[in-house]
């Protein structure tokens, strides 16, 4: 097989570009790979930097922080202390000019206590010797009422109970009559059904027993008996046409 | 007249009850259809058909009147008469207690030809309740002469001495 040399030449030409474009890509990358290195070393720096600075900010804000603070608790302890001297010596004060005044105001107390106290029992006393005198007259009145309303009750009572008396004794024998009339009028109908069943049981024992106690010859007997009183009772006589009796 | 009756004296005297004279109503009818039927058949052996103690006074009866099986015209006339002479009973119902045994009815029979005559037969009926003796019906009268209805008599009369007074 014979390659054209045109073509040859032609596909040299291109292995030969496409190797410089391979080279040259490889040496830009190569390139770009070192920058990248150098910009990561530069950020991590940075970073580093900017977090020391941010410490040592934070550091002196702590302190500053802490410094006011103890300058306000100074400041606060000296206020307290103040007022805590301020107030005992307003207690103190207050404590001597409520004494005095209690002092005062308690030995006026016990005068007007004495005061009205003796008032009180004269008045009580008074009124104790009156109030006995109208209860005295006030129970005997009542005494005499009272006796006389019981006497009064006492007497319509023993009336009342008397006709209520009379009444229901009336009423009592009335109504006692009546059940008397009724039990009896029970009685005799009770009775007579008890009279009817017992004549019926009798005659139904009669004749089971004198049905039982019979045998061949007695019936004989018995209807013989029976044409002889039919005989006796010219039954037999009235014979007047033929074929009759049925 | 007369001696036709004493020809049929014993047949006469046998029967006691409607029910036997029925029957024997029934036989007669029979033998009389049995004389003139195209079949050829002798009285002899249609009486054989019948009761032997029906065939007995029959045979009886033609002896006295002196006939003989051939004679079938006089034979016919004989029965006939019999049949008439039936239709003349006079019937005594009697209601009893008991459904009575051949010897009562016999004694029943003899007492009624005794003193009443001959010429009577039994219609008999029956009805436990009546405990004993008999309810006689006859031309029209009816008499209860049971022990029931004489039970009933004393209890309605002797009731206040039969239950004591529960008043007291």
């Amino acid at each position: 097989m014979d390659i054209n040399p045109i073509i040859f030449f032609d596909l040299l030409i291109t292995i030969f570009v496409l190797t410089i474009t391979t080279v040259v890509l490889i040496f830009y990358l190569l390139k770009s790979t070192k920058k990248l290195q150098l910009y990561r070393t530069e950020y991590e720096n940075t970073k580093t930097a900017i977090a020391k600075n941010n410490l040592s900010i934070l550091n002196e804000a702590r302190n500053k922080a802490v410094k006011i603070i103890d300058d306000a608790n100074n400041k606060a302890l000296d206020v307290v202390q103040r007022s805590n001297l301020f107030i005992n010596v307003t207690n103190e004060n207050f404590n001597k000019e409520l004494k005095n005044l209690a002092e005062k105001e308690f030995k006026n107390f016990e005068k007007a206590t004495s005061d009205f106290i003796n008032q009180y029992g004269s008045v009580l006393s008074d009124l104790k010797s009156r109030n006995i005198e109208i209860f005295q007259n006030i129970s005997n009145n009542i005494e005499i009422t009272t006796l006389e309303e019981i006497k009064k009750f006492k007497n319509i009572i023993e009336q009342e109970t008397i006709s209520s008396e009379k009444m229901i004794a009336k009423k009592v024998d009335h109504e006692y009559s009546l059940a008397k009339k009724d039990v009896e009028i029970y009685k005799q109908d009770r009775l007579k059904i008890i009279d009817e069943k017992i004549y019926a049981i009798l005659e139904k024992i009669s004749k089971l027993v004198i049905g039982r106690a019979l045998d061949l010859s007695d019936h004989e007997q018995l209807i013989i008996q029976s044409l002889e009183e039919a005989k006796k009772q010219e039954i037999f006589i009235k014979d007047t046409s033929t074929n009759s009796g049925s | 007249m007369k001696n036709d009756i004493l020809i049929y004296f014993d047949i006469i005297t046998s029967i006691k009850t409607v029910a036997q004279m029925n029957h024997v109503s029934s036989e007669i009818d029979h033998l009389v259809e049995s004389l003139f039927t195209t079949a050829p058949k002798s009285l002899e052996n249609t009486l054989n058909e019948v009761g032997i103690d029906t065939a007995t006074k029959i045979k009886e009866m033609l002896k006295k009147k002196g006939l003989k099986m051939e004679d079938k015209e006089e034979i016919k006339n004989l029965l006939v008469g019999l049949k008439e002479l039936l239709k003349k009973f006079k019937v005594i119902k009697l209601t009893l207690a008991i459904d009575p045994s051949f010897k009562i009815i016999e004694n029943m029979s003899k007492w009624i030809s005794s003193n009443l005559g001959e010429g009577y037969i039994l219609n008999i009926e029956t009805d436990e309740t009546l405990m004993g003796g008999a309810i006689v019906v006859f031309n029209g009268t009816y008499n209860d002469l049971t022990l029931k209805k004489s039970l009933q008599i004393v209890l309605d009369t002797k009731r206040k001495e039969i239950l004591p007074d529960l008043n007291t």
